[in-house]
């Protein structure tokens, strides 16, 4: 009887790792291909990266073992996530943790600092769209760094030095016109669109307000019902280490003006493209699996102008930002000249690079700190 | 290459078990020894000819010492021998620590370049020393065949962290080994028990020990420091039990029986039991190849003696005083209970108590095993009694261990034999033993497999603790 046991043990377990072996047989001819080159002598080849990842980053059914991670960690009841990288928060909000010691911004301060000196000497307006905090009800918040936190360090240096701020916690949050809750997603780093809709509208007001800048088309941009809003069940980055199943899901809302819109983009490249919202300001993403943040903006180019061609005569900003205020951009997009988005992520060794986008007709420099700009030098 | 990456699991553990299989029985031994170097070679490279001219330097002395007329006395072999191989283990884990005392105490302002440490050298180096050992005593037979030689220092379950096996018992199985179903079925199971314990436990805890020990005393809480403790306690055992069942469950798969490395050393009554259940065959090691020649309980002072083999025992952890007064740490403890029993008082002390003494002396003493230096060690000690730190709790503290609250108790469990125990009561009964042993602990196995794989392609590489040893 102990065999009969034996032998349905071997052959079920057996069968279950022949089976997950059968499904990746792809990857191995891959890890064939790479050992035959390594063995042809190519020296470029990285064997071991190449086999890692064809058995880990390439492994068949890889989203549904994430999801089974994370229902095996929401069974045991952890909220800390790999290496204490992701934390789920009493909200059940994800937060994305940075270690616990604070980062190096003088990279960072130093640009704002020069491009400040710049501004001043050219008279325009320098503001910094300071987020709400993330991980407000986060208790161990104290001792762990994350971006919200280290945004909010730095935010507060840059303002002592004279670069003016719209505190968002205090117009839209704390004013009620949008809930903590409605602001960030669970499962995504991002904001939510209405979060970003919002901050798009009142920093027009703002600028209207304070700085007397004009802008045409606010009763339609930032009228809601002017657009065709469109739910999608989100599952965003925070999900590639915890599976759909660890948080809630998250619905994200894809926007189409109902108005109409002619629009001209122009990426570093020289490529233009020209015509309506969908066809100059979305990436045209229709999969329901997509990660819908990125439909806006033109993300990982280190800048890119929108113009708005049925306004020539409305106001010009640029944007320092990353994909936090992607859409954000597009609603200002729809209510300006031109729009310049630079993401200083993505320079390449040219610390001058905000110096050469630079001339005397932006009405407004819009800053969105984050964490990811640290450490990068881009205004002397 | 670590058993818990993708890479092992996927790669390299079916093409070796396929290859093993699939080649003459004569041919296997020298199978497992290309496998077992390619095992090597892919995590240290750059050492695999070190270690290559260990294991020719080691067969030829054994020739040496296994020839039956030797016209020169064997002593005169066996000590450069072993020298040799100390000599090397020296080189790589000692020098730099020996250097650093010379400079502090004579202030000599020698200069090293940092020495990096081959995978597993305390682990092969004691394997060969085992070997040249039971040759010079005639416990095991010289061998001829290099490649016998060279599979048991270099047998890949075991090269990196053990189980340290004897010469003798492995080289007995090197020709006269047999698939039998039920041990290769044991096998898989044991090896998928010790993944779980690796991913699901030992790595889980690893992130949350790891930041208490990186806190500064002062910001270390008094809620922290008791977690972070326990919570070592706990990692190491399923980290280093977790690779010992692989080891163990890999070795049954090529038919090799091996010894045991842990028993439960969490239930140990005293500091002596609780070395015969903890690293089992280190102690084995020590015990057969230090503390018998140096005169064992019969011979010269057993308290030196065992003073001798506790030192050593710390010392072979690393080259740091750490780890030395960690050794010694135990040792204490060992003397006094070994006075204790030779004075002949006998105090009734019950169970529960015996229990409390020797988890607080180990626990206590792998704190400074774990620490960064035996100052910092000291000063957690402080910390657990709220010596030097600012406050008994803070919300950080308190998150983390409500977050991890389970997987304590799921470890804390574990540690008692209650899974074992449950076995044996069941199997008593036999018909519901079989219904449960062929359909529930089958279905068990498997989801554990598929939820270590799940825990694979999210973490990040955790290399095993006893890596570093």
């Amino acid at each position: 009887m102990k065999k009969h046991s034996d032998m349905i043990s071997f052959i079920v377990i057996g069968v279950v790792f022949v089976l997950l072996i059968g499904m990746n047989w792809g990857n191995y001819a891959n890890i064939a291909q790479t050992v035959i080159w390594k063995l042809q002598g190519n020296t470029d080849v990285k064997a071991k990266e190449n086999i890692s990842s064809a058995l880990k980053e390439s492994f068949k059914f890889r989203d549904k073992f994430i999801d089974l991670y994370g229902v095996t960690k929401k069974a045991l009841g952890e909220n800390i996530i790999g290496e204490y990288e992701y934390v789920k928060d009493e909200m059940g909000v994800m937060q994305h943790i940075l270690g616990t010691q604070p980062a190096d911004q003088s990279n960072y301060i130093e640009s704002v600092k020069n491009l400040l000196a710049l501004l001043n000497e050219r008279n325009i307006p320098c503001i910094d769209v300071n987020l709400p905090d993330r991980g407000q009800s986060f208790l161990a918040a104290d001792k762990l760094e994350y971006s919200c936190k280290r945004n909010r360090e730095i935010e507060d240096k840059i303002i002592s030095f004279g670069v003016d701020e719209f505190n968002v916690q205090k117009r839209l949050v704390d004013a009620g016109i949008i809930s903590q809750k409605d602001f960030f997603f669970h499962t995504d780093i991002h904001l939510t669109s209405k979060a970003e809709f919002l901050m798009a509208k009142y920093l027009t007001e703002y600028l209207t307000e304070k700085y007397f800048i004009s802008f045409p088309n606010s009763d339609i941009v930032y009228d809601f019902n002017m657009y065709d809003w469109q739910d999608h069940d989100f599952c965003g980055n925070f999900c590639g280490s915890t599976g759909k199943k660890y948080i809630e899901l998250d619905n994200f809302q894809t926007f189409v003006p109902q108005y109409e819109t002619n629009m001209k983009l122009t990426l570093p490249d020289g490529n233009i493209r020209q015509g309506d919202f969908i066809n100059v300001m979305t990436n045209q993403y229709t999969d329901e699996g997509s990660y819908w943040v990125l439909n806006y903006g033109q993300w990982s180019k280190l800048y890119y102008t929108y113009e708005n061609l049925k306004y020539p005569n409305a106001p010009k900003l640029l944007v320092v930002a990353d994909s936090m205020f992607m859409r954000a951009n597009t609603f200002l997009a729809l209510n300006t000249s031109r729009l310049t988005v630079f993401d200083p992520r993505y320079i390449n060794g040219s610390e001058d690079a905000i110096n050469c986008l630079l001339d005397d007709d932006y009405d407004a420099i819009i800053i969105c700190h984050v964490e990811y700009f640290n450490n990068v030098k881009f205004a002397i | 290459m670590s058993f818990s990456t993708p890479v092992f699991l996927f790669l390299f553990f079916p093409l070796i078990i396929l290859g093993y299989y699939l080649i003459h029985p004569k041919l296997k031994n020298a199978f497992l020894l290309i496998a077992s170097l390619v095992f090597y070679a892919w995590g240290e490279p750059k050492f695999i000819v070190v270690f290559l001219v260990i294991i020719l330097f080691n067969y030829f002395a054994g020739l040496l010492l296994g020839v039956d007329n030797f016209k020169y006395s064997r002593r005169m072999v066996l000590i450069p021998v072993l020298a040799g191989n100390i000599g090397l283990l020296f080189y790589y884990k000692y020098l730099m620590f020996s250097t650093e005392i010379i400079n502090n105490v004579f202030d000599a302002g020698l200069t090293l370049k940092e020495i990096a440490l081959p995978l597993g050298i305390s682990f092969f180096t004691f394997r060969s020393i085992s070997y040249i050992l039971d040759v010079y005593w005639g416990t095991t037979r010289m061998q001829k065949n290099p490649i016998n030689v060279a599979l048991y220092i270099s047998f890949f379950p075991q090269v990196s962290m053990g189980p340290i096996t004897k010469s003798n018992v492995f080289l007995s199985q090197m020709n006269n080994r047999h698939w039998e179903l039920n041990t290769f079925t044991c096998g898989i199971k044991r090896f998928i028990i010790g993944l779980a314990k690796k991913l699901i436990i030992a790595d889980t805890l690893s992130a949350i020990v790891a930041p208490v020990f990186l806190m500064s005393a002062d910001e270390r809480t008094v809620v922290a420091a008791w977690y972070g403790m326990i919570g070592y306690c706990l990692q190491l055992y399923f980290d280093f039990s977790g690779y010992t069942d692989m080891a163990i469950g890999l070795s049954k798969m090529f038919a090799f029986e091996t010894p045991e490395n842990f028993n439960y050393p969490y239930i140990a009554k005293s500091i002596t039991d609780f070395w015969r259940r903890w690293h089992i065959t280190l102690g084995d090691f020590f015990k057969n190849y230090v503390y018998f020649p140096l005169g064992g309980s019969r011979k010269g002072n057993v308290y030196v003696n065992i003073f001798i083999v506790f030192f050593l025992t710390g010392l072979w952890h690393g080259a740091a005083w750490s780890f030395i007064v960690w050794g010694l740490w135990h040792g204490l403890f060992r003397l006094i209970e070994m006075a204790y029993k030779r004075s002949k008082i006998e105090l009734k002390i019950p169970s529960v108590f015996k229990h409390l003494y020797v988890i607080s002396v180990v626990a206590m003493g792998w704190v400074l095993f774990r620490a960064d230096n035996l100052l910092s060690g000291v000063k957690y000690w402080g910390n657990l009694i709220g010596i030097g730190t600012t406050s008994f709790s803070d919300s950080y503290s308190l998150f983390t261990l409500k977050s991890t609250m389970n997987i304590f108790i799921i470890g804390i469990f574990f540690c008692f034999p209650v899974a074992k125990k449950t076995q044996e009561l069941v199997r008593k009964k036999k018909e519901l033993y079989n219904f449960v042993n062929n359909v529930l602990m089958t279905a068990i196995y498997v989801g554990l497999l598929l939820i270590c794989i799940a825990y694979m392609q999210i973490g990040t590489y955790n290399p095993f603790l006893y890596n570093n040893f």
